[in-house]
C-alpha cells in the first residue's frame, strides 16, 4: 500500500492518530482492525497541535467520514519517572515494569538507603515498597527518614504498603496515593501505577502541548505511543494480528529521541542479574540515548567508541570502509540517517545481549527467532542489511532470526485498535 | 467465552516450522523426510499398538537418560530385556531450557572424559540421524520425557528420530518446572508441538501425546490435576492429536487414587465428546509416588510394590516406574531394570480383572467430579477468542492453582492438607471456583484427622514427607 494514497471512504471505520514530535500520522482502520490507508503531516508548530489535529479531522470527516477517532502521542518523549523503593528486585522491578508498560521512562531506581538523591528533574517521583501488611516497621522507619528534597520532581506518588499510606500523606501532604502494585502477595499485577502514569502523561501532554484544546472526547483519551506499540507487540505475539511472530522476538521502535526495546521475556538469560518482573510475558526497555535526531550526538559518541565499529561499518556498507571508519572515529564524518538507524539497532542489541543499562537484563540472543523494526527511523532500513547487523551481534550456534521491517506501522495500528488485556 | 474448537488448529504452521528448523542443530531435517522415515518405523513403536496388546495388564515404563550414545543404547537394551513395555528417553536439563550450545559442549566433554556431565540424553545435540540408530531394531514405543516449556525444536528432532510418544504440555511442563517462562507463550509453543504431532500422524498409527498429571507432586488436589489434564487433552485435540494419555501421580491415599482414576477417565472422555473430539483415543497413565522417597531400599521397594498394586486396581494403561534408589540419585541401568522386573512381577500376581471401587471411593469420586466440573465450567466461561486464552486467564485469576508451583503465573493461594486416610483436602481454595458445598465437605473430611499439628507449616511438612 502506498503510504500516501487517498483515504478511502468506508463506513464504520476509525481514524487512528499519532501525534509525534515532528509528524502527525493518521491511519484509517476498518472495524476488523485492517489498515486501509494512512497519511503523514508535518507538525504545524505555528497552529499548535490541537488546532492542526482538529483541522485534519474536520477535513477527513468532510471528505470521507469516520465513526471514531483514537489518539496517541509520543510528543514530549514520555514522562521521566524516578523510583525510590525498598528492594530493587521486588518492589523496584514491579514499579519499573509498570512505568515502562505505561510508556514512561524510568530515569533512576534508588533504594531508600541510597541518600545521594538525583540532580536532574523527573516528572514523577514514585515511592513504594513492601507488600500490604500491618507489621511493616522497616519500611515505616525508612519512610520517616526519606528526604524528597534531594530530588527534583513534578509530582510525588506513593504506591507502597497501604498501611503506611496515611503516615506518608501526613509527612508529605502533596503526595498522591495509589494502590500498592504488589498488594499482599508480591504478585505485581495490580496496574495502579500503570494507570496513574497514564493519567499523569495525559495531564503533562495537555499542559505542555496544548492538547486540551482538542475536543473533549479526544483529549481525554490520548495514550502514550510506547504503550500503544507495546500493546501491538503483545497482540502480535499472542497470534492476534496480521504481524506473525514465530518465536522469541524483539521489537525495536527506532525514533528520533529514543530507541524502544520490546521483547519476549524468554530471551532473558537464566543467570541475568536483572530480571523482568515475574509473571510478565513481554517487557520493555528504553534506550534514551539512542535516537537519530534528538539523541544523535550521544548515539554518534557510542558508535565512535564501540570496539566493533569497523565490523559494524563493514557489515552495513560491505565495501571499502576504512575511510568512513577513520572519519567517523575522528568526528569528521556526517553519517546518513540510515547508518544512524543501523547504529541504533546494533547498539541496542549489543547492550541487550550484555545487559548493559540500568535495569536491563542480559539476553541470550541465540534464542531469538524474530526481530521486528518499527518507527520512523526504521523505515529506510533493508531487511538484508538488518539481518547482517543482527548476525554481527548474535553468538554462534543459533538460527538466523526472521527480520520484519514494519513499513505499514501495523504494530501501532494493532496496538491502538486492540481491546484485549495486557497484564501489567 | 471460548470453548475448544476444531477451528483452533494452528494456521500457517509451515512458516513457524521453517524458522524452528533453521536452527543449525536441526541439521537440515525436513518434515517430509521425517514423515518418510516413520513409514519405515515398525508399528510396534507406536503407543496405540502397545496399548492394544497389553491384555489387561498395565504397560510399564521406567525413566532414564544418559548423555553418551553408547550408554543410552545399553540402557535401552537393558530396560527392553527387563520387560519394559515403553522405553524412556529422558532429556538433560540444559536441553530442556533451550541451552543447546551448553548441552553440546558438555556432551563433547562427556565424550572426551567418559564422564556424565549431563543428567540426560541431549537429543538436540545428538541429532535425529544418530538417534535413529539408537532405536534400530527396537520394537517398542520410545517415550520422550523432558519438562521443556518451549519444546518445539526438541519435538521436531524427536519426531525425525522416529519417536512416537511425546510427553508434556503447555501447563504441565511449565507450572512445575519454570519460574518465569511466560505461560501464554508455553501454551502457544505447545500448540506447535501438538500440531506437528498431528501432521506426522497417520490414521492407524498416530503420534501419541501424553500429559504429565503429577505436576509438582506436592499436595496437588486431584480436582486440580484432573482439570489440567482435561484442558491439555482438549488443547491437543484442537490441534488434531488423536491419541492422548492423561495421567496422575500416586496421591498417598488408595481411596483417592481409585477415585481420581475413575473421574479422570470418565470426564476426559465426556469433555472430549462434548467438544466434538470423539475420535481422540485416550489412555490412563499412573505415576508411582513422585514425592520424597524413603532412602531405605526396603521401604522404597514396598512403596513401589504398593503403587504397582494400585496401578492394577485402577486398570491403568501404563504405570511409570520408580526405583529403590530414587532418594539417592539417578539410578544405574541395572537398578532401573530391576525396578521394571519387580513391578511386572507385582502386576502379574496382583492382576485385577476390573477397576476396584467401594462406597467410600464413589463418595470421593463424586466430590472430585463436582469440583472438576466447577473449575472447567468457570474456565469455559472466561472471555477470550481462543480456548488457550481462557486457560491463560484462568491461571491469572487463580481459578486453577497448583500448590507449590514456582511459576509466577500461579496464584499459590490454594492450601491443601491430608485427612485421616491420607487423602489430599482443599483447606483454603483461594480463587479456585469450588462450590460452597464441596468446600464444606472438604473441610469436614479434613476434620477426620485428629493429630493435626498446631502450626500450618508443620502440618504441611509432615504431609509432604508422609512416605519418608
Amino acid at each position: 500500500m502506498d503510504q500516501n494514497v487517498k483515504l478511502l471512504d468506508i463506513a464504520g471505520t476509525r481514524l487512528a492518530v499519532d501525534i509525534g514530535s515532528t509528524v502527525v500520522k493518521v491511519a484509517r482502520v476498518r472495524p476488523s482492525g485492517e489498515l486501509v490507508a494512512q497519511q503523514f503531516y508535518s507538525r504545524d508548530f505555528e497552529a499548535g497541535i490541537a488546532r492542526q489535529v482538529e483541522a485534519i479531522l474536520d477535513r477527513l470527516y468532510a471528505e470521507e467520514g469516520y465513526d471514531d477517532v483514537l489518539v496517541c502521542s509520543s510528543a514530549n518523549g514520555g514522562l521521566r519517572v524516578g523510583i525510590v523503593c525498598l528492594t530493587p528486585h521486588f518492589s523496584g522491578a514491579a514499579l519499573r515494569n509498570q512505568v515502562l508498560l505505561a510508556g514512561a521512562n524510568p530515569v533512576f531506581l534508588h533504594g531508600f538507603d541510597e541518600d545521594s538523591g538525583y540532580a536532574s528533574y523527573v516528572d514523577v517521583l514514585l515511592v513504594a515498597g513492601g507488600i500490604d501488611c500491618e507489621d511493616a516497621a522497616p519500611l515505616g522507619q525508612r519512610l520517616k527518614r526519606f528526604r524528597p528534597d534531594r530530588y527534583r520532581y513534578g509530582a510525588l506518588v506513593y504506591a507502597g504498603n497501604k498501611y503506611l499510606a496515611d503516615s506518608f500523606k501526613s509527612l508529605f501532604p502533596q503526595a498522591t496515593i495509589v494502590p500498592n502494585p504488589l498488594a499482599d502477595g508480591l504478585s505485581g499485577r495490580t496496574a495502579s501505577v500503570f494507570e496513574a502514569l497514564r493519567r499523569a502523561y495525559l495531564d503533562d501532554l495537555v499542559h505542555k502541548e496544548g492538547v486540551s484544546e482538542l475536543r473533549a472526547n479526544l483529549s481525554r483519551g490520548v495514550r502514550p505511543t510506547p504503550e500503544v506499540v507495546n500493546r501491538g507487540f503483545h497482540r502480535a505475539i499472542l497470534n492476534g494480528s496480521s504481524v506473525r511472530v514465530v518465536g522469541a522476538c524483539v521489537l525495536l521502535d527506532i525514533g528520533g529521541a529514543t530507541t524502544d526495546l520490546h521483547y519476549t521475556v524468554e530471551l532473558v538469560r537464566d543467570e541475568s542479574e536483572e530480571k523482568p518482573l515475574p509473571g510478565s510475558s513481554v517487557a520493555r526497555y528504553v534506550f534514551t540515548d539512542l535516537g537519530i535526531v534528538a539523541s544523535r550526538d550521544s548515539l554518534l559518541l557510542q558508535m565512535r567508541t564501540h570496539p566493533r565499529l569497523y565490523d559494524f561499518l563493514q557489515t552495513v556498507h560491505r565495501g571499502e570502509t576504512r575511510e568512513i571508519y577513520r572519519l567517523l572515529r575522528e568526528g569528521e564524518h556526517e553519517p546518513s540517517p540510515e547508518l544512524l538507524s543501523y547504529g541504533c539497532l546494533f547498539l541496542a542489541l549489543d547492550r541487550f545481549a550484555q545487559g548493559r543499562g540500568p535495569g536491563l537484563p542480559s539476553a541470550d540472543l541465540s534464542r531469538l527467532a524474530q526481530i521486528i523494526l518499527t518507527g520512523g527511523a526504521a523505515q529506510a532500513l533493508s531487511e538484508e542489511t538488518v539481518a547482517r547487523v543482527v548476525e554481527l551481534v548474535l553468538p554462534g550456534g543459533g538460527s538466523s532470526p526472521a527480520v520484519l521491517v514494519d513499513r505499514r506501522y501495523q504494530i501501532w495500528v494493532d496496538g491502538i485498535t486492540w481491546s484485549g488485556d495486557v497484564p501489567a | 467465552m471460548a470453548r475448544p474448537s476444531h477451528n483452533a488448529a494452528l494456521s500457517g504452521i509451515e512458516e513457524y516450522r521453517r524458522q524452528v528448523l533453521s536452527h543449525p542443530l536441526a541439521r537440515g531435517m525436513s518434515p517430509l523426510e521425517a514423515l518418510d522415515h516413520f513409514k519405515s518405523v515398525p508399528a510396534e513403536r507406536f503407543p496405540c499398538v502397545a496399548y492394544a496388546q497389553r491384555q489387561g495388564v498395565p504397560c510399564t515404563q521406567p525413566r532414564g537418560g544418559f548423555p553418551l550414545f553408547e550408554a543410552q543404547r545399553r540402557l535401552t537394551q537393558q530396560l527392553s530385556d527387563a520387560g519394559a513395555d515403553f522405553i524412556p528417553l529422558t532429556v538433560d536439563s540444559y536441553t530442556r531450557h533451550n541451552q543447546y550450545e551448553t548441552a553440546t559442549q558438555l556432551l563433547k566433554r562427556s565424550e572426551e572424559e567418559g564422564q556424565n556431565y549431563l543428567n540426560g540424553y541431549p537429543l538436540v545435540s545428538h541429532g535425529h540421524e544418530l538417534t535413529r540408530e539408537l532405536y534400530r531394531g527396537l520394537r517398542k514405543p520410545v517415550s520422550l520425557r523432558h519438562g521443556t516449556p518451549d519444546a518445539r525444536l526438541l519435538a521436531e528432532v524427536a519426531l525425525a528420530s522416529g519417536i512416537a510418544e511425546i510427553e508434556g504440555g503447555g501447563i504441565c511442563y511449565t507450572l512445575p518446572y519454570s519460574e518465569g517462562f511466560p505461560l501464554d507463550r508455553c501454551l502457544l509453543y505447545w500448540q506447535y508441538v501438538d500440531r506437528i504431532c498431528a501432521l506426522t500422524s497417520t490414521k492407524d498409527l498416530p503420534i501419541h501425546r501424553e500429559s504429565f498429571g503429577p505436576l509438582t507432586a506436592t499436595l496437588v488436589p486431584p480436582a486440580i490435576a484432573i482439570a489440567i489434564e482435561i484442558i491439555e487433552a482438549l488443547l491437543a485435540a484442537e490441534q488434531g492429536v488423536t491419541s492422548f494419555a492423561v495421567s496422575f501421580g500416586q496421591t498417598g491415599s488408595m481411596v483417592q487414587d481409585l477415585a481420581t482414576a475413575k473421574v479422570l477417565r470418565s470426564l476426559t472422555r465426556r469433555y472430549l465428546v462434548e467438544c466434538g473430539f470423539d475420535s481422540v483415543e485416550t489412555y490412563l497413565v499412573y505415576h508411582q509416588w513422585m514425592g520424597q522417597f524413603p532412602p531405605q531400599r526396603e521401604k522404597a521397594a514396598a512403596l513401589i510394590a504398593g503403587a504397582s498394586v494400585i496401578a492394577s486396581m485402577i486398570s491403568a494403561d501404563k504405570v511409570v516406574v520408580k526405583t529403590v534408589d530414587e532418594a539417592l540419585g539417578v539410578p544405574r541401568a541395572e537398578i532401573n531394570a530391576e525396578a521394571v522386573d519387580t513391578v511386572r512381577y507385582v502386576l502379574r500376581i496382583c492382576g485385577c480383572l476390573e477397576t476396584v471401587t467401594s462406597p467410600l471411593v464413589e463418595r470421593e469420586a463424586a466430590l472430585i467430579e463436582s469440583e472438576v466440573c466447577s473449575i472447567l465450567d468457570a474456565v469455559f466461561e472466561l472471555p477470550g477468542q481462543a480456548f488457550w486464552q481462557s486457560v491463560f486467564r484462568a491461571f491469572q485469576l487463580g481459578y486453577i492453582d497448583v500448590p507449590f508451583s514456582p511459576h509466577a503465573d500461579n496464584a499459590n493461594r490454594l492450601i491443601s492438607m491430608r485427612d485421616a486416610n491420607g487423602s489430599i483436602r482443599i483447606v483454603e481454595p483461594g480463587a479456585v471456583p469450588v462450590s460452597d458445598d464441596d468446600a464444606r465437605e472438604e473441610r469436614a473430611l479434613l476434620e477426620t484427622r485428629k493429630d493435626r499439628a498446631e502450626k500450618t507449616y508443620l502440618q504441611l511438612l509432615s504431609d509432604i514427607n508422609m512416605m519418608v
